[in-house]
């Protein structure tokens, strides 16, 4: 019988080939759309890392006529430490620490090392206070946490997330291990003098500062001095725990309170939550579009499948006729026509899984890891065919219902 | 003969509504994609106040300074544009101004997030904005510093409600400026004239600014006419050599060039590159290729239904053979009826563009947006709605023109 | 009116022709196999005369009759119509023949289900220049000829089997093409509407002396006419 289909479907192939490239682009739909929706659902399953609630973000912008001028640059740091002071001061805030890298913003720091094998090793950079624990409630699995003091030792104690240790030193335990920051030659950083040498001190199970629906960052955390005016550096931002209940008129009273200490800055407040629900909306909706026009691309092709299949089964009442003349049953001939249409199927995904496994070699959906992009083509798979044979079940149904009689009614 | 033509395709679409109804979503569904694109696009790239003058202005938005080991890239600072980007040759206008920033401001316990913008007084005349009351700042206010402020009306109605604000002053970032005049909203695509609260840059809080290369600043070159772009971007090149960078001894290159805002577009969505014109036509590649693309599941569903509708009117293509049609004829009904159903498939398109643009314009999803279809997106569409029905049209009239109609004429239907 | 039967004399001298075979074949090729679809075939039919064409199935009627009409070309041989040889022909002047010199009726009537009693008949018209004025009145001129002047704005499916014949002679005839080629004409119908479409027939070949083909099966049809060309297996048997 599968030859049989086969035979047919070979046969006729200058008709049906155009039905077949259209199978074939609504496979590479599927599996495109399928690729990237898994990819974000999978996302969206890991564990954030770090709190959001009664967490606000505290910009910071400063004038700078040159930040390589010690003199400047000093006082730049003063003021920094009297704006930390004051953020601590407030009954409402639990605890505050200066970062660059504020969950859900746009901004980040990464710093780039470059691994033994000669590939650059990014990972997101964060110089902190160690009270940054307490502000995102972070869970540190291994080692310890980082303390005061930490910031002036030579051997800069980092803490780095898991997946950041297995990058660097694969299943051993990343604890006492260096992170050097090197340049190509494997000579260590002029600019980079005082983070030349990071020991990893603790872990963390993760950090995932663009939320929800990025990748997981691979993530390290050291400590920040405000105090040394060689190494120290005015932070542009800060995350603050405020008492659960604080409401927007306390924005207010920290502003105004930080542009007395420092009238010639800029400051911003924003609660961390809402900087969340802003940013799921911005990555959102172009996926949300994006699936709706390739649902309606999809429908598209669904409802000229069964017009076709439609036409078909009218165009070949006759042969449908004998063949039930010749002691086919009614179900055998909606079989021979959903086979056939099966058949075709199958042709289409084999030709569209060849190419569309050709994309990661192109380099087109790279962000997608691997083991994704497979699970996605897999579904694409396991979802072309029900939908097909949905298109495929009236026009069927029609077949079925062609009577003996009608073979012999043309001539 | 066209009606005639018309009036079958008429009744062959009636007669098979299902198809009519399939390919009829098919076509206005991908129309209206491409149109909702297409007048997005429109709404960027083409000028409309203030930026009226689009077409012939360039924007130097974007330059990289770098030095051993080192690079910085980003918006222009005040010292370079003003240094630098003065009289140059073909430029009509020149205006400095730094982009739009957040800025928070408190009023009775409620917080109000403004995107400010500080700008010299020639802005006004370089840009042309609506001022439903008052004036802009002039040159003496400039030179003088005063704490002026042009807002729009959004931040009019949000400061003041439905007060009248010109003469009163508003608190914003931490100083405070007296309203002398109150625009309309501009939406966010004009990169250079979108903002709330417009103020002097001389009411700058620190005076860091006067010296930086690189920083927060834009400048806004009005040439003459187009072709006098690449004397601009020469002299700007040849300027570009000279540029001193004192404070900094580990920088000594400047690279970027003045930009068109379609250069602009290009590198927003392609990522940044020193050659903007190579970008910007690879971008123009990327959209003619992605729309081409984009209609390429739906025209072949057409062919298809046009195919399988082929078989059903064999007799009809026969007759017409017989008495007399040549295949041009039948080429030429075929493609007519096709472009036809395309044609009210882009009537349908159109009204459905114009639906969901006014949903974005009325979600607030981009703040003032303004998206309406005009009659150039209106020819856009014509010539989309046209290039498709031929694009599904052609082939299976080749097809039919080859259908062996002495079959088909010989009494039975096989 | 009585038939001379089989008697291939001309009414009236001196007559033109107005189709001339000579030696036409015609071969189906496909990737294996020739057929020979016609062999050898000498005709010749004067203008005004009445003729039919018998055979059993397969024998090649309706390939002959598509080769008169300029539906299809000979593998070998010549065919003139009014004169001008067929081969020399483009495709493009082969169609403007068609329409002009030559009117077509089928066994199955092949009336485009989509257009009017009208609409049906104008459609010759349409492939040469002509105002939608002159064709209404053309086509209208037609349909009384047939006497269905009636019905007009019918659609195709609300007329019977005898009534759809008359359009598609009227549709044959509203041109005024000398030749009129039809296909088993009364094959599809009873014998009381054959008789009449006979009827019509007849009369268009007797008052405007128009040359007529017929392919038929039925022998008291045959009679009718002039004279008869038989055909078995592609040949000329009489």
């Amino acid at each position: 019988m599968i030859r049989h289909v086969m035979r047919i479907v070979w046969n006729r192939k200058r008709s049906t080939a155009l039905m077949m490239t259209e199978l074939l682009i609504s496979f590479l739909v599927l599996c495109t759309v399928l690729s990237i929706g898994a990819y974000y659902l999978d996302n969206w399953r890991q564990p954030l890392g770090f709190d959001y609630e009664d967490v606000w973000s505290l910009s910071a912008f400063y004038p700078v006529a040159n930040r390589n001028d010690p003199v400047e640059r000093a006082a730049l740091l003063a003021t920094s430490r009297q704006v930390m002071n004051s953020i601590r001061s407030h009954s409402e805030v639990v605890v505050a620490s200066p970062t660059a890298n504020v969950p859900y913003s746009g901004g980040s720091n990464n710093w780039g090392t470059f691994l033994p094998d000669g590939t650059m090793a990014r990972y997101l950079w964060s110089e902190v206070r160690p009270e940054i624990k307490e502000v995102y409630g972070l869970e540190v699995v291994e080692g310890r946490w980082l303390e005061d003091g930490d910031e002036s030792l030579a051997d800069l104690p980092i803490v780095i997330t898991r997946s950041m240790g297995r990058m660097f030193f694969g299943e051993e335990s990343p604890l006492g291990k260096i992170i050097p920051r090197l340049d190509e030659t494997g000579a260590p950083r002029e600019a980079e003098k005082y983070y030349h040498v990071q020991r990893v001190v603790g872990v963390v199970e993760i950090f995932r500062k663009s939320g929800e629906l990025a990748q997981e960052p691979h993530a390290a955390f050291v400590a920040r001095s405000l105090d040394d005016p060689e190494r120290g550096r005015a932070p542009g931002g800060y995350v603050v725990r405020v008492e659960p209940g604080t409401t927007a008129a306390f924005e207010e009273q920290l502003i105004s309170s930080l542009q007395q200490i420092a009238p010639e800055w800029s400051f911003e407040v924003e609660p961390v939550a809402t900087m969340r629900s802003r940013s799921l909306r911005n990555s959102m909706m172009p996926l949300v579009i994006g699936a709706t026009v390739a649902a309606f691309l999809i429908l598209m092709v669904g409802m000229g499948l069964v017009g076709i299949l439609w036409q078909n089964v009218t165009q070949r009442t006759q042969e449908l006729g004998l063949r039930r003349a010749l002691g086919a049953t009614s179900g055998a001939v909606q079989g021979q026509i959903l086979g056939e249409l099966l058949a075709l199927t199958t042709l289409a995904v084999g030709l569209g899984s060849l190419l569309f496994l050709q994309v990661p070699l192109l380099h087109f959906l790279d962000f997608v890891p691997g083991r994704i992009f497979f699970g996605g083509t897999f579904a694409a798979l396991l979802l072309i065919y029900p939908f097909v044979l949905i298109c495929g079940l009236y026009p069927s149904w029609l077949a079925m219902r062609v009577q003996p009689a009608q073979a012999l009614q043309y001539e | 003969m066209l009606i005639n033509y018309l009036k079958i395709a008429y009744k062959v679409l009636l007669r098979r509504k299902f198809f009519t109804f399939v390919s009829l979503f098919g076509i206005s569904f991908t129309l209206v994609v491409l149109m909702v694109v297409a007048s997005m696009l429109d709404h960027v790239l083409a000028p409309a106040a203030p930026e009226v003058n689009l077409g012939r202005s360039l924007h130097v938005s974007y330059m990289s300074m770098s030095g051993e080991n080192r690079e910085s890239s980003g918006s222009p600072g005040f010292g370079f544009l003003d240094q630098y980007c003065r009289d140059l040759p073909g430029v009509e206008q020149m205006s400095v101004f730094s982009e739009a920033y957040s800025v928070v401001s408190f009023l009775g316990g409620q917080k109000i997030v403004s995107e400010m913008r500080h700008t010299d007084a020639e802005y006004w005349h370089a840009l042309d904005f609506t001022f439903v009351a008052g004036n802009p700042f002039n040159q003496a206010d400039y030179d003088a510093g005063r704490r002026v402020a042009v807002i729009n009306q959004q931040t009019q109605t949000r400061f003041f409600a439905e007060e009248e604000a010109v003469g009163k002053s508003i608190d914003v970032d931490g100083q405070t400026f007296v309203v002398i005049g109150v625009v309309k909203n501009v939406p966010p695509v004009r990169f250079a004239a979108a903002g709330d609260v417009y103020v002097p840059i001389s009411t700058a809080k620190s005076d860091v600014y006067l010296k930086r290369l690189m920083g927060s600043f834009n400048a806004l070159l009005v040439a003459e006419s187009r072709s006098r772009f690449p004397d601009i971007r020469a002299e700007f090149a040849s300027r570009l050599e000279h540029v001193e960078f004192p404070d900094n001894k580990h920088y000594d290159t400047m690279r970027g060039e003045p930009k068109t805002r379609l250069d602009e577009v290009a590198m927003e969505t392609a990522g940044p590159n020193d050659d903007a014109s190579s970008k910007t036509q690879e971008f123009v590649v990327m959209l003619a290729g992605g729309g081409l693309l984009f209609m390429l599941l739906p025209a072949i569903n057409l062919v298809n239904i046009n195919i399988s509708r082929i078989y059903e009117r064999t007799s009809e293509i026969g007759v017409r053979k017989a008495f007399g049609a040549s295949t041009a004829h039948l080429v030429g009904q075929f493609v007519v009826e096709n472009v036809f159903l395309s044609l009210v498939g882009g009537v349908i398109g159109l009204l459905g563009a114009a639906w969901v643009l006014q949903m974005i314009n009325s979600s607030g999803w981009i703040p003032h947006a303004d998206f309406h279809l005009n009659l150039r997106i209106f020819g856009y569409g014509f010539v989309l709605a046209t290039l498709f029905g031929l694009l599904s049209g052609v082939y299976p009239a080749w097809k039919m023109s080859r259908l062996d109609v002495v079959d088909a004429l010989r009494g039975g239907s096989r | 009116m009585t038939s001379p039967a089989a008697q291939p004399i001309p009414k009236n001298q001196p007559r033109a022709s107005a189709i001339q075979l000579d030696e036409v074949n015609k071969v189906y090729r496909t990737d294996r196999i020739e057929t020979l679809a016609l062999s050898k075939i000498d005709l010749d039919v004067q203008k005004g005369e009445f003729i039919s064409i018998m055979g059993p199935s397969g024998s090649g009627k309706s390939t002959l009759l598509n080769l008169i009409g300029l539906l299809d070309r000979p593998s070998s041989g010549s065919i003139l119509v009014n004169g001008k040889p067929a081969a020399e022909l483009s495709d493009r002047s082969m169609a403007r023949m068609r329409n002009e010199e030559i009117g077509f009726i089928f066994q199955t009537f092949h009336l485009i289900p989509d257009l009017n009693v009208v609409d049906n008949v104008e459609l010759p018209l349409l492939y040469r220049r002509s105002s939608g004025n002159e064709r209404r009145l053309m086509a209208e001129a037609a349909l009384r000829r047939v006497g269905l002047t009636a019905r007009m704005r019918h659609f195709p499916s609300q007329l019977s089997g005898g009534q759809r014949q008359r359009v598609a002679i009227a549709r044959a005839i509203v041109g005024n093409p000398g030749i009129l080629l039809a296909d088993e004409p009364t094959g599809n119908l009873d014998s009381q509407m054959g008789d009449e479409i006979m009827g019509i027939l007849e009369d268009l070949n007797q008052a405007e002396s128009a040359t007529i083909i017929m392919v038929t099966h039925d022998q008291k049809l045959a009679e009718r006419t002039e004279r008869t060309v038989r055909l078995f297996d592609g040949r000329q048997v009489s």
